[in-house]
């Protein structure tokens, strides 16, 4: 592949000496600026204590993923710090744990409201605008209804094979919850956001954040205790990187999102009861692994419906979990499920609008969510007032997330030879009301990306775009490594770092002190030998080495691998 | 590749016989213990005396009869049926999914004793309307997101370049496999076809990795087809038949196709011996027609050329149409007044093929009424599906396979809102109240 061609990213170039040396050759300004102001402008006062260092190197960072103009430069940068991944939480909406409820609530900073006695969950008037008009369309889809309930639940209709019991439940339900989908979407086939809309089947959706306010491990504190510089933060909390999993059926996608369900002012948005603290996630049962920050919610950037009516979610996990834990605990891993997938969706989706880990909403995100069984249902509502949870932002936020969580009811209450018993309208009510929400167009609705918005029309030439795209894909892809990351042998710990007993063997690993001592936590994912250009393909025989990644830039040439300081030109080494 | 060193290998098995080899050759030293224990008063015993010899295995215990499973569903395979069931049966040729034809479309027609009418039905082709922009527009969204935008990234099958790159092993790519584009794209285009007929056909019924199997035989040879259909699309309603009971009857004049010396049974595969012997139609209920079996060609290189996909599309057609006619045990002077009619899309990424069959007989051998298969060569949806400079793209849209699919969409509609009328009528006159 040819690698260099014009563009203005050929004049930026990355010199480890000076920074601004590059600044200082081309900054070259017409007009001559005047050194001298009527007041004195004097710099800030910075803090030099090593709290506030750090806290500004990480508001930094922050401010620099703010300013990128697409998703796709966001999502590399975001994962730029850690070229072999980020040792992150793994937060599955399918796997709850039973004393994992105060931890789901703290991490997410969501409000559970479910109102107890009947009534259901769900907000109070949210729907009043839809519900007469869900109402006199029920009796239209009553008998396809019951039909589907007919063909899909009662016994072994449909063959698919001899497969286990749970398996068979599960396809089941997913073919009815299908079918259901393409009644009601039939139905209102005239409604306007309803036949623009796009729908995803099993999409794959994940969402990064980090979380603050977490009690380091005592590993971590041994590591400040034995330093002076760190000594006195020893106690102090951390970040934990989360990566959370939703895995629905069904996503309806429309181009507006939902209205908001409470304004942000409201004490329910901003004062509701939630955990204070928590405890290391491993207390709970939850497990780490290392994974690159991911955030994808069922398509790429770029599609043009970028908000979702409606998730359908299976139940299927939940036959281990009663399992292992008993019927009581079903409601509460329910809960969690909800909550985590939930949250996960709104998140993939306001990272998808410019929003993130480490930028802060500008207006709330509404999803609507149900799971169930094909018998069993339970609608959920969430709204999404805040996404930043890092340092301080997970307990000194002055938003919170909300999760409504309707009561349990069935769809039908048998299925026998002679139909359906049982069909309960009004639950199907709700769920048309839920299709019929119509979504709001917002007055700037992505306000941390540029107005194009698009990854294509970044001014970067061709051929950089391309491979920054398929980069972006590999880096979220969770395809595994081809070359395993250093890993210290057990053997090696005890024998060369814990107990050095081996005087006159050359320091030649990666933990050990020679030249090319390494820690993998702190390699970049812009930290990886160029590749070499031979002299006969190349365009300029001054370039020698590929450009690296960048995530403004998208490809830059390193300074110092240019032979005799020879820059590219622009208009001579254009590419075909 | 892995880049780290390896510290100390040895083989294991090299190891396990010389260790084998030296230690069997051990014997027990006389240590002088025996001596010394008797000499002070200790009673020493012969092992021999104490231990049982070895004794020789019994022999391999009858299993007990097969306990059917806690489900209750009935199986047909089980350790003892299988070695019963293998003596016992007679060895048959199971078609399959990947089954395709070498002989063509010939072969398929020998096979299901049908003729093949290179059109679709006037019915069909009336139906088929051009494409409004607005529909366009949509249906090619739905295709750059099934096969472009879907961010499902999973490990595909490595396709190798042997001649202009022979001994190179490209990066494993990742992405959407094909099972999956199929299956979103062909749902979203279900939809919309709903949509534009105004919600009229959501009374069909949509079923997903039906599994339907019909055994015939066919002069002197047992054969089954076992097809797994990506969606099966099922109507309350029959669709009507296309071709009258004097075309039915004039199909005895038109010549089948000859492949002698080829049997039609030429295939790569022998016959089996082990094969489930239970017909059944996917979606098991009398009450639902087949409309359409859309059928999911997931392989990512298309062995086939244009004819051999034909002859699949007719085999699938086929074989659904046939197990449903079993299921409702229709004889063959049943379906000359109501015959079975489904129809089919075959889609493998880019190529669609579409059809109709009538089934006029379930006879394989029979000349002078034969099935009838309306069809035409398959055709592009689409050219191409990618990014150029991170912009996603999609060539070559061809916009008649959609009105084609339209054309099939509304099939059997006029009947079914003609009947659902005659029926609401009766009701209303029959209770009054109900509607």
């Amino acid at each position: 592949m040819s690698v260099y061609s014009g563009g203005r990213c050929l004049q930026v170039l990355r010199s480890q000496k000076c920074p601004t040396k590059h600044l200082r050759q081309y900054n070259k300004s017409a007009v001559g600026v005047s050194e001298y102001t009527d007041t004195p402008q004097y710099p800030p006062i910075l803090d030099k204590s090593k709290r506030a260092t750090w806290q500004r190197r990480k508001d930094t960072w922050h401010h620099n993923i703010n300013n990128l103009a697409t998703v796709e430069q966001k999502m590399v940068e975001l994962n730029m710090p850690k070229y072999y991944g980020y040792w992150s939480l793994r937060f599955k909406d399918v796997q709850p744990n039973i004393l994992g409820d105060d931890f789901c609530r703290y991490a997410t900073r969501t409000h559970i409201h479910e109102e107890e006695g009947g009534g259901g969950g769900l907000p109070m008037g949210y729907y009043d605008d839809v519900r007469p008009q869900a109402e006199t369309l029920v009796p239209l889809v009553v008998d396809k209804v019951e039909q589907l309930i007919d063909l899909n639940f009662s016994s072994n209709k449909i063959h698919r094979g001899d497969k286990p019991v749970r398996a068979t439940r599960r396809h089941q339900t997913e073919n009815f919850l299908i079918g259901l989908h393409r009644v009601i979407a039939g139905t209102l086939g005239s409604v306007p956001h309803i036949e623009d809309s796009m729908l995803d089947l099993r999409p794959r959706v994940e969402a990064f954040w980090f979380l603050g306010g977490i009690p380091p491990d005592s590993m971590l504190k041994k590591t400040k205790k034995n330093f002076t510089d760190t000594k006195e933060y020893e106690n102090d909390p951390i970040d934990r990187p989360i990566q959370g999993t939703s895995s629905p059926v069904l996503g309806l996608r429309v181009t507006d999102g939902l209205p908001e369900v409470v304004p942000w002012d409201d004490p329910l948005a901003t004062s509701a009861t939630l955990p204070e603290s928590v405890l290391d996630p491993r207390a709970y049962g939850y497990k780490f692994g290392k994974k690159h920050a991911t955030t994808v919610t069922g398509f790429w950037p770029g599609e043009r419906q970028e908000h979702t009516q409606l998730w359908l979610h299976n139940q299927d996990f939940l036959h281990s979990y009663k399992l292992e834990f008993g019927e009581e605990a079903a409601r509460d891993g329910l809960r969690q499920k909800m909550l985590v997938a939930s949250f996960t969706q709104a998140l993939a989706h306001a990272t998808y609008l410019g929003f993130g880990p480490v930028t802060e909403l500008t207006y709330p995100l509404v999803q609507q969510s149900a799971i169930s069984d094909g018998q069993h249902w339970n609608l959920s509502v969430y709204q999404l007032n805040t996404s930043t949870l890092h340092s301080h932002l997970a307990q000194d936020n002055p938003r919170n997330n909300i999760l409504w969580l309707s009561e349990e009811e069935k769809l039908f209450e048998a299925v026998e030879d002679g139909g359906v018993k049982g069909l309960n309208t009004s639950l199907l009510a709700t769920i048309i009301a839920m299709y019929l929400k119509k979504g709001v167009p917002r007055e700037n609705p992505t306000p941390y990306l540029a107005p194009e918005k698009r990854l294509h029309q970044h001014p970067a030439c061709e051929e950089y775009r391309e491979n920054f795209l398929s980069f972006f894909h590999d880096v979220l892809s969770n395809r595994p490594r081809a070359r395993l990351d250093p890993e210290m042998y057990l053997w090696e710990k005890i024998y060369k770092v814990d107990f050095k007993t081996r005087p006159f063997e050359s320091p030649k690993r990666f933990f050990e002190d020679h030249y090319n001592k390494m820690d993998p936590g702190k390699r970049r994912l812009d930290d990886y030998p160029l590749r070499y250009i031979p002299k006969p393909i190349r365009k300029n025989k001054y370039v020698k080495f590929r450009p690296r990644v960048h995530s403004e830039h998208l490809y830059i040439y390193d300074d110092h691998f240019l032979v005799k300081r020879h820059y590219p030109d622009d208009e001579k080494d254009k590419s075909h | 590749m892995r880049g780290t060193e390896v510290l100390l290998r040895q083989h294991l098995h090299r190891q396990f016989k010389t260790y084998w080899l030296t230690q069997g050759r051990r014997r027990v030293p006389d240590t002088g213990a025996e001596k010394l224990l008797a000499a002070k008063g200790i009673p020493v015993v012969d092992p021999k005396d104490i231990l049982t010899p070895p004794y020789p295995r019994q022999p391999t215990l009858e299993l007990p009869p097969h306990v059917p499973n806690q489900d209750g569903v009935p199986r047909n395979w089980s350790i003892s049926d299988k070695l019963v069931q293998e003596s016992q049966l007679e060895p048959c040729y199971v078609f399959d999914n990947h089954f395709c034809p070498v002989m063509g479309l010939p072969q398929a027609q020998l096979l299901t004793n049908t003729l093949v009418h290179w059109s679709l039905p006037q019915a069909v082709l009336d139906h088929a309307t051009p494409t409004t922009p607005h529909e366009d527009d949509r249906v090619k969204e739905a295709i750059l997101h099934a096969h472009l935008m879907d961010s499902t990234q999973s490990k595909l099958p490595r396709i190798l370049d042997v001649i202009n790159r022979p001994g190179w092993n490209d990066r494993i790519p990742y992405g959407i496999p094909l099972s999956r584009s199929n299956k979103t794209l062909t749902y979203q285009l279900l939809l919309l076809l709903d949509q534009m007929c105004g919600g009229v056909t959501t009374h069909r019924m949509l079923a997903e990795n039906a599994i339907s199997r019909v055994t015939f035989r066919h002069s002197e040879c047992l054969m089954q087809f076992e097809h797994v259909s990506g969606f099966v699309v099922s109507s309350p309603h029959p669709l009507p038949r296309v071709a009258g009971q004097e075309e039915v009857a004039n199909t005895e004049r038109e010549p089948m196709p000859d492949i002698y010396p080829v049997s039609p049974f030429v295939s790569v595969l022998p016959p089996k011996t082990q094969y489930n012997m239970q017909d059944q139609y996917g979606v098991s209920v009398p009450d639902l027609y087949p409309h359409t079996v859309i059928i999911h060609n997931n392989a990512p290189r298309l062995r086939c050329n244009s004819e051999g996909f034909a002859s699949m599309t007719l085999m699938f057609a086929f074989s659904h149409a046939a197990a449903f006619a079993r299921m409702l045990g229709k004889s063959d002077t049943e379906l000359e007044n109501s015959p079975v009619v489904v129809q089919v899309v075959n889609c493998n990424r880019q190529q669609y093929q579409l059809g109709v069959l009538q089934l006029n007989t379930l006879d394989l051998t029979r000349s002078d009424r034969r099935n009838l298969f309306w069809t035409q060569p398959w055709q592009q949806l689409f050219s191409s599906c990618t990014f150029k400079a991170a912009l996603p793209v999609l060539d070559g849209y061809n916009p008649e396979v959609f009105s084609l699919l339209k054309g099939l969409h509304m099939q059997g509609l006029a009947e079914a809102t003609e009947l659902t009328r005659k029926e609401k009528e009766v009701e209303k006159d029959g209770k009054g109240d109900k509607v």
